[in-house]
């Protein structure tokens, strides 16, 4: 019995990681899952809570609120995104102050009403918790056979407060799913390392910096690829391996994936409808 | 038909000259069961003596003394009563403080002077003669936990002759401190400042030691306790055991040494340390073949003292007690799981590096690397983890500081050329001879760094480094460590949780035992007869265990002086007609205060600390208070409106605001004489009809003098009365009367100055609409 | 009306007021967003802040001036811009403190002030005033070198919001908007 999740797919992943994306729309539906695309979406706000955060705020609630209006749960790739939404659920839910103001905007923008009955998901606790190992399990046909290192990203494990898909010290859910698909993980101290790719909007060299160290760590600790949960992530890690291999000054050179991506793999899908053909990083590795 | 002797007093003109004393002999001379004379001085021995004879010549059988406040001359005035009377028969009724003082209109001041005369009268024509009652003080004391604080507790109370049970549930006594190297600030070694201790308790006649043991039950009342002790077996005869060890060598099999904590292996069968109490090996049951799979008994067979008895019994014991001390103890927390990678080897806690330091220990004294045994070279301490934490545990461990000092200037003598480093938020030196301690710490080229790492990494060879941003360098210095110490927070051992169960005594959030009061009791617990020791209270220093020690052993001496104690009945007592045996009082009751004896319950008057809260709370209302009965506050309520009605009654506690009356009448603060000052014990006994029925019976406005909030002389006093209040304010809406006309004010006891703002103010407020009953 | 809080710093001789940091307070409270009050200065923000090797960011610090009053200093800082949005500092601080929460407020304060914003802030909001999104559709090139875009991938188009010109009049609105009643 299929589950419906209204899709959400965040700014990256819809103008630029369509590789990611592809490979959920592969992969999920054969995992029980029913992704729905809904129209009137925009940003959810969390590239600019430097800039403004009752803009961020704004931004988020509207989303919530015209996936509310459809009765639909909300699903989202990025972990940024995923922040953002759960966490303007919770502040709408305690600040009455603020919940008036943004609810005044909203009902302004065609009469957007924001209640916040919505359960928000990310890549990780969609498969871990709603699909569940099980399921995943019953579907791999082509067990990974690789030392996988686990890289979850800053916002997808912090801040516990808000509730988030794993837990921010020693997260295992990822390691789970990745044994599940027949590959190897475990917990290695450089995991809850910050990839940098938020910098790329105001100090670049850092960013790539950044990233190349994160590379340079997982590969020195023997890992053959990368398994990430998030899009802008994936910009650096993968988009930009190798400008972070020049910046550092060490051919890196590690595959990295998008979780769903190696999910298919295992389900012995054709690379190019995972959209394994536009990784950066080279991927073709472990489909040999 | 008895009289009241009522007894005015002039105090020079301290009452006369605001209050007409000749006025109020002529009113109350209307009154038909009343003696009334009056003195220039009543608490002079004249006019002692004046009482004295006035009760002898006129058939009197209750007195009412209208003078200055009781919080002077109670005594004077009692023992001059009690010559003829029961100690209790009698009222004093404050119009110096709380009238004569405050009020400079003397008309006014006369009527309120009559009205307050008035109540006390009708107060003490309800009042019961109060007796005493002879309570059985059991002459024995259990100790719960025998760790450095419960022995010398034992020791002090056996030496004073009490006979004491020390129940201890693992198999030897002693505590944490046999588990540590050297203490400070002395740098004495630890086994050989508790071992002896240790002996002395198992010598003394006075003490029966029980190891292995643990209390399960506990019943009975304050110097009538029974405690119910469940003895494991220890599997051998410690009277036969020569600790020769040899069954230890061919037990076949190994477990994790408890006593080094992680660091050590040891066999099923084990001496749990070398001097351990009884000196004698003991048997882990759960990891031991004959019990866990009914094989082997090597052990048995290869005695040769004949000690090891596998067929040894568990035990259970009763005991009656006078007193129980608390004594359980504390662990360090466990912090896997975090930032601070407790799971890799070489990242270890306090006690664990203690285990190092002690010659005896698992590394014969040396400091390695858990992982693989070398030497460090780089060793760090990391001060305050999971502690001064709101996401573990907000308070400081009081001890880490201090023993981080000793250990790294331990590790500098063992070691010359290690590197030492120590990340800290603050340095907590504040104890006799720390500062000093302190210093010899930066004498010893011991790196501080004024910083706490966020996380503790490892490479991939399994080496250990962090980051730190050190403040005063203001540089991020990346560190390596072979070794890290970890300071992690204390928190009571687990023990605590059945202590809590069984006797009823409450914890505070972080899990220690809360004591009667901060300040002035901190041994004792609220309940009469239980009392606690040592780190069950909170992190602190061996030096402070033993002063608890002594305190609690003080304490104890003062309950078992004899073999009976003597009890005023000016307690709660419930009505066994009216009671519906529902249970409420003992539940809420915070002192234990109530049993159940002989199917009925029934207030323990030893514990009663008289507070009311049961007679509140009982929905049949079948609890009266013998000091203060309901019927007497009625009275007293109507003798003040029937004088003076449209009167605000202002209910005192007699810690705060009875006191803050009385500052404001020594300060001279004037205040309307609408105001009537009533002495309560504590707040929590007002019932919704002492907060109803004055504003049928006339008055104006009811107003709750308490103590602070924060300051409970009993424990949840405000908050109580608060949800009272707020039941009494339902019925006066449902009456019509505004239920804004009952406040309650929380003041200190100098506060005569908000006493005088505050009654003012309300004073005012209430008269404007003076229509109060439709 | 500023009030004085009778320091001065010898170095910038600037003296701070407490109408900023009260002003703080209030949009934090709005915001439930915790109060640097707590903090104690155990640096433990700093040491594991991913931004500070690389770009110098000290959270502590921030949070140390920000309690001595010397907010307009933190507001014209340019390293608060170095904040890379980890967590870390939020999430481990013992004292429930959130210097990156309370560095987005003080950025937010900048912007507010009409100053120039550092990086593509401003090429960002631009495009999601005009298509919803922060970037447009971009074209990826794949393991041939050929360029793909949504189109060429089957993907369904993701459009904006459908009015555009309301939405984009709101974010105008927000962005003079005042989060707390003076």
């Amino acid at each position: 019995m299929a589950r419906s999740m209204g899709l959400y797919p965040g700014c990256v992943t819809s103008t630029e990681q369509y590789n990611y994306e592809m490979s959920i729309r592969e992969v999920l539906p054969e995992l029980g899952i029913e992704l729905v695309d809904v129209e009137n979406t925009s940003c959810c706000g969390s590239p600019f809570k430097s800039i403004n955060l009752l803009m961020q705020t704004y931004l988020s609630a509207r989303n919530i609120a015209i996936f509310e209006m459809q009765g639909l749960d909300m699903y989202t790739p990025c972990p940024q995104c995923h922040l953002s939404l759960v966490e303007t659920k919770n502040r709408m839910n305690e600040s009455s102050d603020l919940r008036e103001k943004v609810n005044s905007l909203l009902m302004e923008e065609e009469g957007l009403k924001y209640k916040g009955n919505v359960n928000i998901y990310h890549t990780l606790n969609l498969l871990h918790d709603i699909v569940g190992l099980d399921m995943i399990s019953e579907k791999v046909k082509r067990p990974l056979g690789m030392n996988i290192a686990c890289h979850e990203g800053c916002q997808t494990v912090r801040y516990t407060e808000a509730g988030r898909p794993d837990r921010s010290e020693h997260p295992e859910k990822m390691e789970r799913i990745i044994r599940t698909l027949g590959g190897t993980a475990s917990y290695y101290s450089d995991e809850l390392n910050c990839c940098g790719a938020p910098l790329m909007v105001t100090h670049k060299e850092s960013a790539i910096t950044k990233a190349g160290e994160k590379l340079k760590a997982v590969k020195d600790r023997g890992f053959e690829a990368m398994a990430i949960v998030c899009p802008f992530g994936g910009r650096v890690l993968d988009s930009k391996q190798d400008r972070a291999s020049e910046t550092i000054g060490e051919k890196i050179g590690l595959p990295v994936f998008y979780l769903t991506q190696l999910i298919g793999i295992s389900m012995g899908k054709d690379p190019t409808s995972l959209g394994l053909n536009l990784n950066r990083s080279p991927v073709g590795r472990l489909l040999k | 038909m008895s009289k009241i002797g009522v007894f005015i007093c002039h105090c020079g003109d301290n009452i006369a000259g605001t209050v007409d004393v000749g006025k109020l002999k002529d009113y109350l001379s209307n009154i038909d069961d009343l003696v009334i004379t009056d003195h220039m001085f009543l608490c002079s021995e004249a006019g002692q003596e004046q009482i004295v004879r006035t009760i002898d010549s006129k058939d009197i059988d209750r007195v009412v003394i209208a003078s200055c406040s009781p919080m002077h001359h109670e005594d004077i005035f009692q023992n001059c009563i009690k010559r003829r009377l029961n100690p209790f028969m009698w009222e004093m009724a404050n119009i110096r403080e709380h009238c004569s003082w405050v009020h400079s209109n003397k008309e006014e001041g006369t009527e309120k002077a009559l009205s307050l005369i008035k109540g006390a009268i009708e107060k003490v024509r309800y009042q019961e003669p109060i007796d005493t009652a002879v309570v059985p003080i059991k002459q024995e004391v259990l100790v719960i936990g025998g760790g450095i604080s419960g022995m010398h507790a034992s020791l002090e109370m056996a030496d004073k002759g009490s006979k004491v049970h020390l129940v201890e549930r693992g198999p030897s006594i002693g505590g944490n401190m046999t588990r540590l190297g050297r203490t400070f600030p002395t740098d004495d070694c630890a086994m050989c400042t508790v071992s002896p201790i240790m002996n002395k308790v198992k010598a003394h006649p006075m003490i029966e030691l029980l190891t292995l043991s643990e209390v399960e039950e506990m019943s009975g009342t304050p110097g009538d306790f029974k405690a119910i002790i469940r003895k494991h077996p220890r599997y051998v005869d410690p009277d036969r055991c020569t600790s020769c060890g040899l069954c230890v060598q061919k037990c076949p099999v190994t477990i994790d040494n408890e006593f080094d904590l992680g660091l050590g292996k040891t066999k099923a069968i084990h001496i749990p340390f070398e001097s351990c109490v009884p000196n004698s090996t003991y048997i882990q049951e759960r990891s031991c073949l004959r019990f866990q799979k009914g094989v082997c008994g090597i052990c048995e067979k290869v005695c040769p003292a004949g000690a090891v008895d596998l067929g040894q019994k568990e035990q259970v014991i009763e005991l009656t007690v006078g007193a129980v001390i608390v004594s359980t103890g504390y662990r360090q927390r466990d912090m896997s799981g975090t930032e601070y990678n407790m799971e890799h080897p070489n990242v270890i806690t306090g006690l664990q590096l203690e285990r190092m330091i002690t010659p005896s220990g698992p590394t014969g004294g040396k400091i390695i690397c858990p992982s693989d045994g070398r030497i460090p070279k780089n060793i760090t301490f990391v001060q305050c983890v999971g502690s001064r934490d709101r996401r573990h545990n907000s308070y400081c461990s009081n001890i880490c500081c201090m023993y981080t000092a000793k250990n790294s200037k331990i590790i500098r003598a063992k070691m010359p050329d290690a590197n030492i480093n120590v990340c800290y938020i603050d340095i907590r030196a504040p104890g006799k001879m720390y500062e000093e301690y302190y210093a010899t710490m930066r004498e010893n080229n011991i790196k501080m760094i004024m910083g706490i790492p966020s996380e503790i990494m490892d490479r991939p060879d399994g080496s250990l480094y962090f980051d730190v941003f050190d403040k005063a360098t203001k540089k991020l210095l990346r560190v390596d460590s072979d070794l890290i110490i970890m300071a992690t927070s204390i928190e009571p051992s687990s023990g605590m949780e059945s202590i809590l169960r069984m006797l009823h005594i409450p914890a505070g959030e972080e899990g220690f035992l809360i004591p009667r009061h901060v300040k002035i009791a901190p041994v004792d617990t609220p309940t009469e007869g239980i009392f606690t020791a040592g780190t069950s209270l909170g992190p602190k220093a061996i030096q402070e265990c033993i002063t608890d020690a002594g305190a609690v052993a003080s304490r104890v001496a003062t309950l078992l002086k004899s073999n009976t104690k003597s009890v005023y009945l000016d307690t709660a007592v419930i009505d066994p007609e009216r009671c519906t045996e529902c249970g409420i009082c003992q539940r809420e009751c915070n002192y234990n205060a109530i049993t159940m004896d002989g199917g009925k319950f029934k207030v323990v008057d030893l514990s009663c600390r008289s507070c009311g809260k049961c007679v509140s709370i009982c929905p049949a209302g079948a609890i009266t208070l013998r000091s203060l009965s309901a019927k007497q506050i009625k009275g007293l309520v109507g003798g003040i409106l029937s004088v003076a009605p449209g009167s605000v009654i202002a209910y005192s506690t007699s810690a705060c605001g009875y006191m803050a009356a009385d500052i404001a009448g020594t300060s001279r603060k004037e205040y309307p004489p609408d105001i009537k000052i009533i002495k309560l014990t504590c707040a929590c006994q007002l019932t919704v009809e002492d907060l109803v029925d004055p504003f049928e019976m006339g008055a104006n406005g009811i107003l709750i003098l308490s103590c602070p909030e924060a300051l409970h002389h009993y424990v949840d006093e405000v908050k109580f009365t608060k949800e009272t209040i707020g039941k009494a304010k339902d019925v006066l809406r449902k009456k019509g009367i505004d239920p804004d006309r009952i406040r309650l004010v929380e003041i200190v006891s100098p506060d005569g100055a908000k006493l005088q703002k505050v009654s003012t103010e309300l004073s005012e407020a209430w008269k404007e609409t003076a229509e109060v009953v439709p | 009306m500023t009030e004085d809080l009778s320091i001065t710093d010898l170095f910038s001789m600037s003296k701070p007021v407490k109408t900023d940091t009260r002003s703080l307070e209030k949009q934090l409270r709005i915001l439930g967003i915790g109060s640097p009050d707590l903090c104690f200065q155990c640096s433990k923000c700093t040491s594991g802040c991913e931004a500070m090797k690389l770009l110098e960011l000290e959270p502590h610090s921030v949070m140390a001036s920000v309690k001595s009053g010397f907010v307009q200093e933190m507001v014209n800082s340019d390293v608060l811009w170095s904040c890379i949005g980890c967590y870390k500092c939020k999430e481990r601080c013992p004292q429930n403190v959130s210097p990156v929460e309370i560095m987005y407020v003080l950025k937010n304060w900048y912007v507010a002030s009409g100053k120039p914003i550092p990086g593509d802030y401003q090429m960002m909001l631009q495009n999601m005033m005009t298509k919803g999104f922060i970037q447009e559709n971009k074209e990826i090139l794949d393991d041939e070198g050929i360029s793909k875009d949504r189109g060429a991938l089957c993907l369904p188009d993701i459009g904006g919001p459908q009015d555009m010109n309301k939405f984009s009049l709101i974010i105008s609105r927000i962005a003079v908007e005042k989060l707390e009643s003076d």
